[in-house]
């Protein structure tokens, strides 16, 4: 285990020569150095800058609320200059072992109050942002000019029209299906631009990080909530936290015993539902750029050119391709699963609905069936 | 070995047995819906839909646990 450890700790630049001249060792004093595939995978956290490869970097500026008031720093070493605080040059230090590497930190190692910069995560996520409106903005003024579509309007179209009638009509019920139509249809065109905005050159998957997943994740549970005790009743609503144990004829005893381990599972099962939302998502989206990160990783583990270009070009080719199809599939995922969720919730006003409104139908039903019976 | 060796261990176990039933599960769930969709091909888009979502499911499980390997890993 010791010997891979140092065998894999290169630095970058020394991997690059070791590339030309082969099979330079690189063990030795590395060790403390950062090896490279945790090098690699930086390159898919949260920064404070956005890297353009050949041309530098774009640096975001640092802002934090702290103490009663605002602070904004362009760059690290200002940050620095400051002599209050620092940015966190280590991946751990002892003081703060949860703070990420580049986040700023006190030099007295009392926490910050608020951080509120303008990360690469938070930056793409609004560029995303700003061209789905564009994108949607031009579709729909289309769409109001004539019936024909044309251009954008067609891509636009044909993904609305699916999630309607594939994702939402099936799953929600009526009243909820068409007013939340809208908050699919952001959800999902919002987190497939997002995913593919890590496949282009310098971009970054704002998804590939817990907390924006987590808060799309908490939107979803706040709507699925919010259409139970509409559509149930508060009443009915926590009733169903019991799990349909009070229609069940038992005893008041065994009734106590099992509420005391049927309350809070089906309390656990409210929170699990939005956590596997965003982990799944949050996953999915990492896992992709960690396979690639790992395949040229082989490159500075081998050394070797032969690797470089039989092994790792190929599969990273490979695995890019899947990744443009598990962008688009996890967005599906989402929304196809936000709509179970929210509309197994408004289940049970769907069936009084169905049966307050169909009324005359249902009966005709029951006629045809006693007369079958009859016969 | 020193306890965080063990751990070490623990995660890396954990996480292929994790993966070994999520691979199970998923295996037979798609298996049922092909034999599904040769027996009755117009059924294909519905069952392609519920298939996904239950993947998706059956894999939220698996995530679950490697996240619990992960964080075993980086402790």
């Amino acid at each position: 285990m010791e010997g891979q450890d140092t065998n894999v700790s290169v630095t970058t630049a020394q991997a690059q020569t070791a590339v030309d001249t082969a099979h330079t060792t690189a063990a030795g004093a590395e060790a403390a150095k950062p090896n490279v595939f945790s090098q690699m995978f930086g390159f898919l956290g949260n920064h404070h800058s956005i890297d353009v490869m050949p041309f530098g970097k774009i640096q975001l500026p640092y802002m934090f609320w702290d103490q009663g008031s605002f602070h904004v720093y362009g760059t690290p070493e200002a940050v620095k200059e400051s002599g209050v605080y620092t940015v966190i040059e280590d991946e751990k230090t002892e003081s703060s072992p949860l703070a990420e590497k580049g986040a700023v930190t006190r030099v007295d190692h009392k926490p910050i109050g608020l951080d509120l910069s303008i990360t690469s995560n938070l930056c793409f996520f609004a560029v995303a942002a700003v061209i789905l409106t564009l994108i949607l903005q031009r579709a729909a003024s289309a769409a109001k000019k004539s019936l024909i579509p044309k251009g954008i309007r067609n891509l636009v179209e044909v993904l609305v029209v699916f999630i309607r009638d594939d994702v939402v009509v099936p799953n929600v019920a009526e009243p909820y299906g068409s007013s939340l139509m809208p908050y699919f249809l952001t959800v999902f065109l919002f987190i497939m631009l997002v995913n593919l905005f890590g496949l282009v050159p310098w971009g970054h998957t704002a998804t590939s990080s817990l907390e924006i997943t987590a808060g799309l994740a908490i939107v979803t549970f706040i709507i699925t909530q919010y259409v139970g005790i509409k559509s149930q009743g508060l009443k009915a609503f926590l009733l169903h936290l019991t799990g349909g144990l009070h229609e069940m004829e038992l005893s008041i005893f065994m009734k106590i015993f099992l509420l005391i381990i049927m309350v809070p599972i089906e309390i656990m099962g409210l929170f699990t539902k939005p956590f596997a939302l965003a982990i799944r998502l949050f996953a999915n989206m990492t896992a992709g750029h960690i396979v690639i990160f790992s395949l040229i990783g082989l490159v500075f583990l081998f050394h070797s050119i032969v690797v470089g270009a039989f092994v790792t070009v190929p599969f990273s080719v490979f695995v890019y391709l899947l990744e443009i199809f598990v962008a688009v599939l996890q967005a599906y995922i989402f929304t196809a699963l936000s709509a179970v969720f929210i509309g197994m919730m408004a289940h049970s006003e769907h069936e009084a609905h169905v049966h307050d409104k169909d009324l005359p139908h249902a009966a005709d039903g029951d006629h045809l069936v006693a007369s079958s019976h009859a016969v | 070995m020193n306890p965080a060796g063990f751990a070490f261990l623990g995660a890396g176990i954990g996480a292929g047995v994790a993966v070994l039933g999520a691979g199970q599960g998923i295996g037979k769930l798609v298996a049922s819906a092909i034999e599904s969709v040769a027996r009755q091909p117009e059924m294909a888009g519905g069952l392609r839909t519920t298939m996904i979502i239950g993947a998706a499911l059956i894999e939220g499980i698996a995530l679950f646990a490697l996240v619990i390997c992960i964080i075993l890993a980086t402790k």
